[in-house]
């Protein structure tokens, strides 16, 4: 399997008070194309800051990082906004939509000077919205959604430019479990076309729709669990599986 | 919990003081230049027991000074009367070879007047007969040294034994006297009365109360103490006034954007506001923590302001100080602490309508994170939306429209006061260009001034005949008008230009013309406002103090010259009331073709025994000078403070609106924006404000400067204020408020560069 992203001896350190807290150790670990790999850890283990990390948002205080075998540490901020730009999407657990431009204007937002052109993108736009049931609301700004619309066009957006990998932070934290439920769908439903995602979350339900489960202790990896692709019918199963494996490590 | 609250936000803090500080400091300064001389002169005045009016003769008789003299004598209010003699110098004064322009005279020591004069340096005592003693205003414009010699009509000189200062002689645009032991005795003296009171302060109510007692009739020019020192102020009330409506306009622009940042403020403490009425604060509590805050930013900074308004209101007054022979102005806290308590009543008003909407804050609403977004906003999304720097900036510009509205306000006002500064210095130095206009007289090419006054006229007919002379127009000052004395109308003798003819001269008249016959005579627009007269009326005056004639006003003109107060006149006018007129000036035209500079190396020597030969544009250098100069001193610090109060306004606006929008620039980052693009952003954006605030102020600055100009000195007469506007210096002063605006929107966006995670994790 193509490896996406790929991380050697990785450290992130934050000095808060004149005391330096390391939250990522020495952390190898590769991220695979076609995967829904899910991170998981208890508040405090470093999972967002590993999320930020391989996405090039944040910068590691010493190690490498990998994507599609270039390392792009030490790369300058705009060669790394523009590795963000093109390879990566991003799905927040606020959604950090912009409020002053709608539904539509939100999801094209990223693409200014993209691989695509004009027709491609417009084109691309209507797939999604038709896809994530937003064309009707295509000219909405976001104060006039739901959670899980705006969720849905978050998705839109970070789709927008077919990105190696999708990073969601918490896509589900803030949305009520009927529209939890309807972004975990789509999360299902666009790993099973193709891509690849890479999830931060505290919720099992959301976790269980991943194949790979990734649990952080301390900011080391403490485990991996391989859960293979989702059906609807393994929910349980995979819960339960889940569920064991989480306890085992103290969650 | 308000010093936690500064503490946390001490960006906001700092600019809100320094917002504060420079309009206090604009402001104390402009209220300082026009309340801080009343003091001074007032115990100069008390000091030197300067008398309350001298008057000059309008015949140069010692009889009639006499006679003038009695008369005071019988009034009870008088406690003494003088002669004083003194000799006009109509030649040239020189020291170390360099020559001083100037309305002086020579006066013989008087004891009772000058003893008491503030002596700067040196002594007047035992002068001897080639020693004089000259005002401060005179050492200080030449550097004139104690023991230095002044050289008078190439004849005779003076070593310097003193410096003194006294109410009448501050300024070398009127007459001021040199203090000598003995005149020469090649020249002619002249008398004026100094009249004294210990009972009326007022030298004017002296005079009323003189004519009242002698039918009307005063044969000589009054002037007054109190008119002296109010013409002494003349450029600094100007400018005063000017730099208080700016300081006010700037103060009211100042008010928007801290109201503007707090508004901004409490959008970002909308959760905190939201928590503290959870936990049972009041409205009044919370209203009041605000309140304290923006009370104590307020008091640092308007008190900062008046400290540091002494820079600004030093550069106007150092220069008259000097001449006064202080170093100090001590009026500046009084002017400090009412400027203070102005802004400070202003600020907090606009401080406290913003704060009291603290009370609509609901904490329910805010918990849920609620917001309102106006449903007027376009709801149908473009196709080929662009997200380009120029793209993105256009659209913060139209979707912004309030943070637009603001910074443009505040581009528009520091624009003007940079155009302002710009133009008014240029103005200033082009000024004497333009004597002629300003003082109004004739726009020849060379003047001529009698130096010996009975070959004056055989010597003009002698250049008359050169054959570079295109035309000769005499002139006389010399002259005395009056007008009916009406009680309380203060001084009745106006200035007086007689010119043999006006026609073919460049003289200009703000109505009508300059006269044409001898029963006409055109008027100082100061003159027509104070008799309340138009083109087309009569007037009633007293030529040489007895012969009444009655005139029709063919025009008005606008003039420096006696602070507005003066008339032209035919000398047929005269002539035709028995009055003989003998110009000892004269405009020499030359033939097309032939320049000055080639004239004087001709002619200059061979007419240097009779006359006075230079070129028009040093014609009353002295009046031009004490227009000029203070202004020219303080116009830089004060295009220095307008540019600063721009940039700070600049700099909190899109700190502001960064700060504002941190989490949108964080998403844009997140979506592959770099820092630079956003920056890139930023400064298109200031960029077309300041740019569209160029293209809106420089129209209306060219439409209102001279407007402006023209009222504030309005009370000299002055309806026109003609500006030559020089591309380049417009150019220039645009320019350079672009360059700081750009270079504010740049500083202000360093905190792009930061790490956009906190803002965009729910952490």
């Amino acid at each position: 399997m193509k490896t996406i992203i790929k991380t050697e001896k990785i450290c992130k350190s934050f000095l808060t008070d004149q005391e330096v807290n390391n939250v990522i150790k020495n952390m190898d670990l590769e991220l695979f194309q076609g995967d829904f790999t899910v991170i998981m850890g208890s508040s405090g283990s470093g999972k967002s800051t590993l999320m930020y990390l391989l996405s090039g948002m944040d910068k590691v205080t010493s190690g490498d990082v990998y994507l599609n075998e270039s390392k792009i540490t030490g790369y300058s901020e705009n060669k790394m906004a523009n590795i963000r730009k093109d390879h990566i999407g991003f799905v927040f657990q606020g959604m950090n939509l912009i409020p002053d431009l709608t539904v539509r204007e939100n999801i094209i937002s990223p693409t200014y000077k993209s691989k695509f052109d004009k027709n491609q993108i417009k084109n691309r736009t209507d797939e999604l919205l038709e896809k994530m049931e937003l064309t009707d609301h295509q000219n909405k700004f976001p104060g006039q959604l739901s959670g899980g619309q705006k969720q849905r066009t978050a998705i839109c957006r970070g789709l927008i430019n077919q990105p190696d990998v999708l990073f969601a932070d918490e896509p589900t934290g803030a949305l009520n479990s009927n529209a939890g439920e309807h972004v975990l769908n789509i999360f299902s439903r666009i790993h099973k076309e193709g891509q690849s995602i890479v999830m931060v979350t505290h919720d099992l339900k959301a976790a269980v729709r991943g194949n790979r489960i990734i649990f952080l202790k301390d900011g080391r990896i403490d485990g991996e669990l391989a859960l293979g692709s989702y059906l609807r019918e393994d929910k349980e199963d995979r819960e339960r599986v889940l569920y064991t494996f989480l306890k085992e490590r103290g969650w | 919990m308000w010093f936690q609250k500064m503490k946390k936000r001490k960006i906001q803090s700092i600019l809100i003081v320094l917002i504060v500080m420079v309009c206090s400091m604009l402001m104390t300064s402009a209220v300082t230049i026009m309340t801080s001389w009343e003091q001074p002169y007032t115990l100069l005045q008390a000091e030197c027991n300067s008398p309350k009016t001298k008057i000059y003769l309008q015949v140069d008789e010692l009889s009639l000074a006499q006679s003038i003299q009695k008369r005071f004598d019988q009034l009870p209010e008088v406690s003494n009367t003088e002669i004083i003699e003194y000799a006009y110098i109509t030649g040239s004064i020189t020291v170390r070879g360099e020559e001083i322009s100037g309305f002086i005279d020579l006066s013989p020591y008087n004891e009772y007047q000058h003893k008491t004069n503030r002596m700067i340096a040196g002594s007047m005592e035992h002068l001897g007969p080639q020693e004089c003693v000259i005002p401060a205003v005179l050492a200080n414009q030449k550097n004139i040294k104690i023991g230095e010699e002044i050289l008078i009509e190439n004849d005779i000189s003076y070593k310097v034994k003193g410096i003194y200062a006294d109410p009448y002689n501050m300024s070398i645009s009127f007459d001021t006297e040199i203090i000598v032991g003995e005149v020469p005795k090649n020249m002619s003296l002249e008398y004026y009365i100094s009249v004294f009171s210990e009972k009326i302060a007022s030298g004017n109510d002296l005079v009323d109360l003189y004519r009242e007692a002698n039918d009307g009739i005063l044969e000589g020019r009054n002037i007054a103490v109190e008119d002296r020192i109010s013409n002494n102020q003349m450029t600094e009330q100007i400018l005063g006034g000017i730099l208080l409506a700016m300081s006010v306009l700037i103060l009211m622009v100042g008010g928007i954007m801290i109201r503007y940042m707090i508004k901004n403020l409490l959008l970002t403490d909308r959760t905190s506001i939201a928590i503290y009425k959870t936990i049972g604060y009041q409205n009044s509590h919370i209203t009041g923590i605000y309140m304290k805050l923006y009370l104590v930013l307020v008091i640092i900074g308007s008190a900062l302001g008046s400290v540091f308004s002494r820079s600004i209101s030093n550069a106007f007054t150092k220069i008259t100080f000097k001449n006064l022979g202080i170093t100090t102005n001590n009026g500046i806290w009084e002017a400090g602490l009412v400027c203070s308590g102005i802004i400070l009543i202003y600020v907090m008003i606009q401080v406290f309508f913003v704060i009291r909407k603290t009370k609509n804050i609901r904490p329910m609403e805010v918990f849920r994170q609620e917001i309102k977004i106006p449903m007027s906003k376009k709801s149908k999304a473009r196709e080929n939306m662009s997200f380009s720097p120029l793209s993105m900036a256009i659209r913060m510009i139209l979707r912004e429209r309030k943070n637009t509205a603001v910074i443009v306000l505040t581009c528009i006002m520091a624009i003007y006061c940079v155009n302002f500064g710009g133009t008014a210095l240029v103005m200033m130095s082009e000024m004497s260009n333009m004597n002629y206009y300003w003082i109004g007289f004739d726009k020849h090419q060379i003047s001529l001034e009698a130096t010996k006054k009975d070959e004056f006229a055989e010597k003009l007919l002698e250049i008359e005949q050169l054959p570079e002379t295109d035309k000769i127009i005499r002139s006389s000052t010399d002259l005395a008008v009056s007008l009916p004395w009406e009680k309380g109308m203060g001084d009745a003798v106006m200035a007086s230009m007689t010119y043999e003819t006006y026609e073919d001269i460049e003289m200009s008249c703000l109505e009508g013309r300059n006269p044409k016959y001898s029963n006409e005579i055109a008027i100082g627009n100061a003159i027509a406002i104070k008799m309340d007269k138009n083109v087309g009326d009569y007037l009633t005056i007293y030529l040489q103090g007895d012969k009444k004639v009655t005139l029709l006003i063919c025009g008005t003109f606008q003039s420096f010259y006696d602070i507005g107060n003066s008339c032209r006149l035919l000398g047929d006018t005269w002539e035709e009331q028995g009055i003989a007129v003998n110009y000892y000036e004269a405009g020499l035209y030359l033939k097309e073709g032939i320049s000055e500079e080639s004239f004087f190396e001709k002619y200059e020597d061979q007419f240097s025994d009779s006359l006075e030969m230079f070129p028009r544009e040093e014609k009353y250098a002295s009046i031009m000078n004490m227009i000029t100069g203070p202004q020219m001193l303080a116009l830089r610090p004060f295009i220095a403070m307008t540019l600063i109060l721009g940039g700070l306004n600049i700099i909190a606006v899109i700190y502001l609106k960064n700060k504002d929008y941190s989490i949108i620039f964080s998403i844009y980052k997140a979506l592959g924006y770099s820092a630079n693009h956003l920056m890139k952003t930023n400064i298109i954006y200031v960029g077309l404000i300041a740019l569209g605030s160029i293209t809106i102020t420089v129209p209306l600055f060219i439409v209102f400067f001279p407007k402006l100009m023209a009222f504030s000195m309005s009370f000299v007469g002055f309806k026109e204020y003609p500006v030559v506007y020089d591309p380049m210096i417009l150019l220039i002063s645009n320019l350079l408020a672009f360059v700081v605006f750009m270079i504010c929107g740049m500083v202000s966006s360093k905190s792009l560069y930061g790490n956009p995670i906190e803002d965009l994790t729910c952490e």
